[in-house]
C-alpha cells in the first residue's frame, strides 16, 4: 500500500459543540478500495466524523486531505458540493418528489447520462424494475439500494454510509448487507460505514476503528480487534465477553474463573470470551449451571461460581446441561489489560 | 453571490408558468388615481342614485365612482380624511351631515352659476350645499282602518295604551334620529326622551327600514309607521289598491322637512365636473325622474308636478343654523334612543 | 447551515411590516393618556364585555355540545349513513358567519319563512330573531363543524384497546365515557373551544346583522359616528389584546403537538344501536343538518325565487363578483409569493431566528379583522395618504391577516423537509440556489400553493376589512350581502350569497377538511 493508495487523511481533528467535546485528536487513514468501519455507541461522535468529511460541519482544528490534496486546513475548508463524496443517509433521503430515476441520476450531468451511467448504475444496482417508481412505493431495501445507486452514480471518490443498515429489520439486513458489500466490492468502491452493530462492523468490514468519548482506541482489522483487544472497553463493544477483574503476582492472575499465566502484575482486567469457555458436567465442579438460553445457531449457558456471580459460556445447540447441574470449566483463551484506576 | 445559473432559471420558470401568469395579473392594480373619474360619496342608497348617475354619464361621458355607507359614516369619513379626502361630492339625504362637513371648512364654496340658478328653488340654501330634493316625516296609515277624526295631533298624542303594539318605528333609521334630534331641539331633552320611553314601554313593532312598515300598515300589522314621505307614495304606485296614505302632522318634529343636498368638497380636484353634476340633478329631466319615481318633492319648479305632493312650506322647516345644532344633538339622540331600550 | 443575510432580513422586514398596524394601535392607545379613566366609568364598558363574553362562552357551550356529541356517536357506533351525515354535518362551515345571520334574521322575521311554517301548529307571531339569541344561534350553528372536525379526528384516533379493556372489566357505558374518553378528549376539546371562542370573538358580520352588539360591533358603530374619538382606539386595543390571549392559551397549551394525524388505519370496533336509540340519533342528526345546512339553503333558494319573479336588479350585483374575484385571486397569488422566503427559512434553517419568526407569526393567526382595518386606516391617512381607499392597501390587509394561513397549511408539506434532504443535494454536488431551485421549492410548492387556495378562500369572504379599506366604487360580494342585509333587500343578498358560495363552498370544504385533520390551522 503506498500512499497514492492513501485516499483520505485525517489529521488531529477537534470538534465540539456547545462546550461538548465530541472528538478529540482523531486520526483517520482511508486506503483506496477498501471498506472501512466506524464501530461507536451513540454519542461516541461517529456521525460527527462522516459529517466532517462530507463538510457538512468544519471541525475546530485539523486537517483533511483527499487524494493528497488539502480540502480542509486551518485556513481552508471545500464545500460538500465541491468534494467528490458519496453519501446515504440513516433515512435515505430519497427526493419524494422524484422517481428512481431522476433521484438515481439527481448528480450527473447531461453527458454522464448519455454516456450510459445512469443505465450502468441502475443495472449494477439490479433497480430496473423499479425506475418510474416514487420512493413512497418503495421497501425499505428497495429504497436502500436506491439511496446506494445515487450516491455512486456521479462516481465519488469515497462512500460514507451512516449506519445503512439500522432502519431495516435483522433478518432483511442481513440480507441486504450480503448484496450490498458485493455491489461495492465489485465495484471497487473505497467506502467508510459507520454503525453501532458490532455485527456488521466485523463481517464487512476490511478494517475496524472503535471510536469512544472522540477518540480511535484501536484500528485493525476485524479479527485482529476481535481476537485482540487493546482494552476493556474495545473488549467491551466487540463480542459480549465475560469481563472480570483479577490481581497477578508473581507471573499468576486470579480471578474469579480461574489462575492464569501472566507477565503483568497488579490489578487486571480479564475478559473472556464465551466462545473459549467449555464446560464439563462435574460432581465436585465449582460451578452450577443457571440458565440455558438457546438461539438456534448456539447456545448460551449462564453458570455461577459459590460467591454468585454470572458468568456465560457458548456450547452447541444440544440440550447437555440443566439447570442445577454441576459443572467444570476450561478456558481456551483470555484478553488480559492492565487495570486503570 | 448569486449566479443565476441560465438553465435552472428557465427550468424554474417553465415549471411554474401558471403561477406567474397569476402573478402578472396580480401587479395589474387598479389604482385610485382615476383623475377623470367623479368620486361621490353617497348616504342615499345605490337603488336610488344608480339610475341618475348612469343617465349623467351617458349625458356627459363623465364616469363616477360612489361610495354608499351610511350619511353619518361618510360625514365622519371625510372629516377625518381633511385634506386627503379623494371625494369629490357629498350626497346626502340628511342636512344635519352636510351642515357637520359644512362647519370643518370642508365644502368648498358653490361656483357662481349654480347659485344663480338656486335663486328659482323653492328652498333656501347655504353656500355651500345645495338641496335636491326635499323629504317629508310623516305618520303613514291605513284609510280603510283608521278614520280621519283619529289621526292624532302630533306625536306626543302617539302616547295612549290603545296604540300597544300598533305603532312602528325603525330606530336604527338615520331620518328617525334626525327626527328625534329635532324633538331635542325644540321640545327639550327630558320630554323627548319621556316620549322614547314610554313608546318603547307601550309597545311598539320594529322594523330595519321604512318601507317594511308600510308594508306592515297596508296588511294591517300596525296601525301607524314613522316614515319618510315618499316610501308611502311609493308603495302605493306599486300597490294601486292599497289604501295607504300620509298624514302630516300640523306641527312638530313629526312633520319635519329633510332636504337630501349635495356639496363640492374643497380639497376636489375635479371641481368642474363636480359642478357639472349638481347642475344635472337640478336639471327638469332628473327632477322629474326624482318626482315621478321617487315620490320626493323636487326643488325646482318643474310642470309636472305630482299632485300628490302637498304645499311643504306649512310644515316644519328649518334654517340651515339651526340643522348645524341639529347635527351637535345626533350622539345625544342616539343614546337616547339606545338607553330608553330600542 | 447558517441562514443567509439577505433571507433573514427580507423575513425580518416582512414581518415588522405586517406586525406595524399593531403596533401602531398600541402606540396611540397608550398615548391616549386621561380619557381612558373615562371610558371605563361609563356604564357601556362593563356591558360590553358582559355582552361579548356572555357570547363567546354560549357559543363556545353549544357547538362543544353539537361538535363532540356528534364525533363520539358518529366514531362508536354503527348505523347506516354515518358518512354521509358526517360529511353534511361538516358542511355548514362553508356559510360566512353574515349569510348565516341574513338567512335566520330573515327567516324568523315577523314576516318571515318560518311563520308559514309554524302557523300550522298555531303560532301566529314571532318578534323575530336578533340579540344574543339571534347571534347565539347562528354562530353556534357554524361553527360546530370546526369542533366536530377536531374531536373527530382524535377520537378516531385513539386506542381503542384501552376501551376494550375498561369494557371488559364491567365499565358501563357513561362510566367509559366520563373516566375513559374524556380525559383523552382533554386536548382536542379545550383546543376547539378556544378556536370558536376566537372566532366569535372576531365575528363581525353575524353580529351585526343580528344587531347585538359585541366589541366588533361597538368598534364599527363608533367608527361610523364619532371616528375622530378615542373610543375606536381603546376598544379596538382591548378587542386585539383579548384575541392575543385566548390566542396565546391555544398555541401554548400543547395542544396541536396531541393532535397528531395517524396514517395507521384504526380498526374500531364500533357498537350497535337498538331500534329506539338508532331513532333518537337519526331525530337528532337530522335536526342538526336541518337547522345548520338545509335551513340557510332554502331561505336563500326562497329569496331568490321571490326576487327573480318579481324582476332583479342584476346589475347591483355583477360588480361585486368580479371586484370579489379579482381581489381574492390577487391576494392569493401575493400570499403564496410571500410565504416561499418564510417557509424556506424554517424548512432550511433551523435556528433560534426562525423559533421567534415562528411565534412573530402566529400572533397574526386569528386577528379580529376590524381592528386591522381600522389601524391601516389611520395609519393610511395620517402617514401614507396614497395608500388610503387605495387597492394596494385593501391588499395588504388581507394579507396581513391571512399570511398564516398560508404558511400554517404549507407548514404540513415542509416537516418532511428535513436537512438530510438539502445535505443529500449539496452532497451530490448542488450549490444552495440550484437546491432551492431543484429540492427545496419542488417539495413545499405544494403546500403553499393549497396555503394560497386557503386564502383566496378566506379573502372571497372577508367582511369587515373590507367595509373599512375598499377604494370607492370597488364592490365585493361580502359587502353587498352584509349591506343589502341590514337594508332589507333580501332579495339581492340571497342572489350575492348563492354566487359567492357557488365559488367558494366547495374549495373551503375540502381544504378545510384536509388541513383541519394534517395540522389544525384554519
Amino acid at each position: 500500500m503506498t500512499f497514492d493508495n492513501l485516499l483520505i487523511r485525517a489529521r488531529n481533528i477537534e470538534k465540539s459543540y456547545n462546550s461538548d467535546q465530541v472528538l478529540s485528536d482523531f486520526n483517520l487513514d482511508v486506503w483506496k478500495g477498501s471498506i472501512y468501519g466506524i464501530l461507536g455507541k451513540s454519542g461516541s461522535g461517529k456521525t460527527t466524523v462522516l459529517r466532517l468529511l462530507a463538510g457538512f460541519e468544519k471541525p475546530d482544528y485539523g486537517s483533511i486531505e483527499m487524494r493528497g490534496k488539502k480540502i480542509v486546513d486551518d485556513n481552508l475548508w471545500t464545500a460538500p458540493e465541491k468534494r467528490n463524496i458519496g453519501m446515504v443517509f440513516q433515512n435515505f433521503a430519497l427526493f419524494p418528489h422524484l422517481n428512481v430515476q431522476k433521484n438515481i441520476s439527481f448528480g450527473l450531468n447531461k453527458s454522464q447520462i448519455k454516456d450510459g451511467r445512469l443505465d450502468e448504475v441502475i443495472n449494477i444496482c439490479n433497480l430496473q424494475n423499479l425506475v418510474s417508481k416514487k420512493p413512497s412505493q418503495l421497501s425499505g431495501g428497495e429504497q436502500q439500494r436506491v439511496a446506494i445507486a445515487r450516491a455512486l452514480a456521479p462516481n465519488p471518490d469515497v462512500l460514507l454510509l451512516d449506519e445503512p443498515f439500522s432502519s431495516l429489520d435483522a433478518q432483511m439486513a442481513r440480507e441486504i448487507r450480503e448484496e450490498i458489500i458485493d455491489l461495492l466490492r465489485s465495484t471497487k468502491t473505497t467506502t467508510i460505514l459507520v454503525t453501532h452493530n458490532q455485527e456488521e462492523a466485523l463481517s464487512i468490514c476490511d478494517f475496524v476503528s472503535i471510536l469512544d468519548s472522540g477518540k480511535i482506541i484501536q484500528s485493525s482489522t476485524p479479527q485482529e480487534i476481535y481476537l485482540h483487544p487493546v482494552n476493556k472497553v474495545v473488549a467491551e463493544s466487540i463480542g459480549d465477553p465475560n469481563l472480570v477483574k483479577g490481581f497477578a503476582n508473581l507471573g499468576k492472575l486470579e480471578t474469579p474463573l480461574g489462575t492464569f499465566d501472566t507477565h503483568l502484575i497488579g490489578a487486571v482486567d480479564v475478559a473472556i470470551r464465551p466462545e473459549c469457555i467449555s464446560l464439563s458436567h462435574d460432581k465436585n465442579g465449582k460451578y452450577v449451571v443457571k440458565e440455558c438460553n438457546f438461539y438456534g445457531h448456539d447456545q448460551l449457558v449462564y453458570f455461577k461460581n459459590s460467591k454468585g456471580e454470572t458468568f456465560k459460556a457458548r456450547t452447541t445447540p444440544n440440550k447437555e446441561f440443566e439447570l442445577g447441574d454441576r459443572i467444570s470449566i476450561h478456558i481456551s483463551e483470555i484478553n488480559t489489560f492492565k487495570s486503570k484506576i | 453571490m448569486f449566479k443565476l445559473k441560465n438553465r435552472n432559471f428557465k427550468l424554474f420558470i417553465f415549471n411554474n408558468f401558471f403561477i406567474l401568469i397569476f402573478t402578472l395579473n396580480a401587479c395589474t392594480f387598479p389604482n385610485n388615481d382615476q383623475g377623470n373619474n367623479l368620486v361621490i360619496y353617497s348616504g342615499r342608497s345605490e337603488s336610488i342614485v344608480d339610475e341618475i348617475i348612469k343617465d349623467f354619464t351617458v349625458a356627459t361621458g363623465i364616469q363616477v365612482d360612489v361610495r354608499y355607507a351610511n350619511s353619518t359614516e361618510l360625514a365622519n369619513t371625510i372629516i377625518l380624511e381633511g385634506n386627503n379626502s379623494p371625494a369629490d361630492l357629498f350626497f346626502s339625504q340628511d342636512p344635519i351631515n352636510l351642515e357637520k362637513v359644512a362647519e370643518q371648512n370642508l365644502f368648498a364654496q358653490l361656483p357662481n352659476e349654480i347659485m344663480q340658478s338656486s335663486l328659482n328653488l323653492n328652498y333656501q340654501i347655504t353656500n355651500y350645499w345645495i338641496p335636491t330634493s326635499i323629504r317629508v316625516r310623516t305618520l303613514g296609515y291605513n284609510s280603510t282602518s283608521t278614520k280621519q277624526e283619529e289621526l292624532p295631533i302630533d306625536l306626543y298624542e302617539l302616547i295612549n295604551s290603545k296604540y300597544k303594539n300598533k305603532i312602528g318605528l325603525a330606530p336604527t333609521n338615520s331620518s328617525f334620529i334626525t327626527m328625534v334630534s329635532c324633538m331635542i331641539y325644540f321640545d327639550g331633552e327630558e320630554k323627548t326622551n319621556t316620549w322614547l320611553k314610554n313608546i318603547h314601554d307601550q309597545g311598539y313593532i320594529e322594523y330595519p327600514n321604512n318601507s317594511t312598515q308600510i308594508n306592515a300598515i297596508d296588511n294591517d300589522e300596525i296601525k301607524f309607521g314613522l316614515v319618510n314621505h315618499y316610501y308611502t307614495l311609493r308603495y302605493k304606485s306599486e300597490n294601486q289598491t292599497s289604501n295607504v296614505k300620509n298624514y302630516y302632522f300640523k306641527s312638530g318634529c313629526g312633520s319635519l322637512v329633510m332636504p337630501s343636498g349635495i356639496g363640492v368638497l374643497k380639497t376636489s380636484k375635479n371641481k368642474e365636473n363636480a359642478a357639472m353634476f349638481i347642475e344635472f340633478l337640478l336639471t327638469s329631466d332628473t327632477q322629474e325622474l326624482i318626482t315621478n319615481n321617487l315620490f320626493e318633492f323636487p326643488v325646482i319648479d318643474i310642470v309636472n308636478q305630482n299632485n300628490q305632493l302637498p304645499e311643504i312650506n306649512s310644515f316644519q322647516n328649518l334654517e340651515p343654523n339651526q340643522w348645524l345644532e341639529l347635527s351637535k344633538l345626533q350622539t345625544k339622540a342616539v343614546e337616547l334612543i339606545s338607553k330608553a331600550g330600542y | 447551515m447558517k441562514i443567509p443575510k439577505f433571507l433573514s432580513s427580507l423575513n425580518v422586514f416582512i414581518v415588522v411590516t405586517f406586525l406595524s398596524p399593531i403596533f401602531y394601535l398600541f402606540f396611540e392607545t397608550v398615548n391616549l393618556n386621561d380619557n381612558i379613566l373615562q371610558f371605563i366609568e361609563i356604564w357601556d364598558f362593563y356591558e360590553l364585555f358582559f355582552r361579548t363574553f356572555s357570547l363567546v362562552v354560549g357559543v363556545v357551550t353549544i357547538s362543544l355540545i353539537l361538535g363532540l356529541s356528534s364525533s363520539l356517536i358518529i366514531s362508536r357506533f354503527k348505523f347506516k349513513g354515518s358518512k354521509i351525515i358526517l360529511s353534511l354535518l361538516i358542511l355548514p362551515l362553508v356559510f360566512p358567519s353574515y349569510i348565516g345571520a341574513l338567512t335566520y334574521s330573515s327567516a324568523f322575521s315577523p314576516k318571515g319563512l318560518a311563520i308559514n311554517f309554524l302557523s300550522i301548529f298555531g303560532i301566529r307571531e314571532i318578534s323575530g330573531l336578533s340579540g344574543y339569541i339571534g347571534s347565539l344561534v347562528v354562530l353556534s350553528l357554524f361553527t360546530y363543524p370546526y369542533v366536530l372536525l377536531i374531536c373527530f379526528n382524535t377520537i378516531s384516533n385513539l386506542d381503542n384497546n384501552i376501551e376494550e379493556a375498561a369494557k371488559s372489566l364491567g365499565s358501563s357505558k357513561v362510566k367509559l365515557f366520563t373516566r375513559v374518553i374524556l380525559p383523552r378528549m382533554k386536548q382536542p376539546i379545550t383546543y376547539s373551544a378556544l378556536l370558536v371562542g376566537l372566532y366569535v370573538l372576531s365575528d363581525f358580520g353575524a353580529v351585526s346583522i343580528m344587531k347585538y352588539s359585541t366589541l366588533t360591533k361597538v368598534i364599527y358603530t363608533y367608527y361610523e359616528i364619532d371616528i375622530t374619538g378615542d373610543a375606536v382606539y381603546l376598544y379596538s386595543t382591548l378587542l386585539l389584546l383579548t384575541s392575543f390571549l385566548l390566542s396565546f392559551i391555544q398555541r401554548n397549551s400543547d395542544v396541536s403537538s396531541q393532535i397528531q394525524n395517524s396514517s395507521r388505519s384504526k380498526n374500531i370496533k364500533k357498537m350497535e344501536l337498538n331500534k329506539f336509540k338508532l331513532f333518537i340519533t337519526y331525530t337528532y342528526f337530522v335536526l342538526v343538518v336541518f337547522f345548520s345546512l338545509i335551513l340557510p339553503i332554502l331561505v336563500l333558494i326562497y329569496w331568490l325565487k321571490n326576487g327573480l319573479d318579481s324582476g332583479l336588479n342584476v346589475e347591483l350585483v355583477y360588480k361585486g363578483i368580479i371586484g370579489s374575484i379579482f381581489a381574492s385571486v390577487t391576494t392569493g397569488v401575493l400570499a403564496f409569493f410571500i410565504a416561499i422566503p418564510i417557509t424556506v427559512a424554517f424548512t432550511q434553517y433551523k435556528s433560534n431566528f426562525n423559533k421567534i419568526l415562528e411565534k412573530v407569526i402566529l400572533t397574526l393567526y386569528g386577528l379580529p379583522h376590524i381592528t386591522i382595518g381600522i389601524s391601516l386606516l389611520f395609519i393610511s391617512l395620517k402617514f401614507v395618504p396614497r395608500l388610503y381607499q387605495s387597492f394596494t392597501l385593501l391588499i395588504f390587509s388581507y394579507l396581513i391577516v391571512f399570511l398564516p394561513q398560508a404558511i400554517g397549511a404549507g407548514r404540513a408539506s415542509t416537516y418532511q423537509i428535513s436537512n438530510s434532504f438539502l445535505e443529500a443535494s449539496s452532497v451530490l454536488g448542488y450549490s444552495r440556489l440550484k437546491t432551492f431551485y431543484k429540492v427545496t421549492f419542488p417539495m413545499i410548492r405544494n403546500g403553499i400553493l393549497s396555503g394560497a387556495a386557503l386564502v383566496f378562500l378566506s379573502t372571497i369572504k372577508e367582511l369587515p376589512q373590507t367595509l373599512l379599506l375598499r377604494p370607492t366604487g370597488f364592490k365585493t360580494l361580502s359587502v353587498d350581502i352584509w349591506s343589502f342585509s341590514i337594508e332589507g333587500q333580501f332579495t339581492e343578498a340571497a342572489f350575492s350569497s348563492i354566487i359567492l358560495l357557488a365559488i367558494s363552498a366547495i374549495p373551503t370544504y375540502i381544504l378545510s377538511t384536509r388541513n383541519l385533520r394534517s395540522q389544525n390551522d384554519i
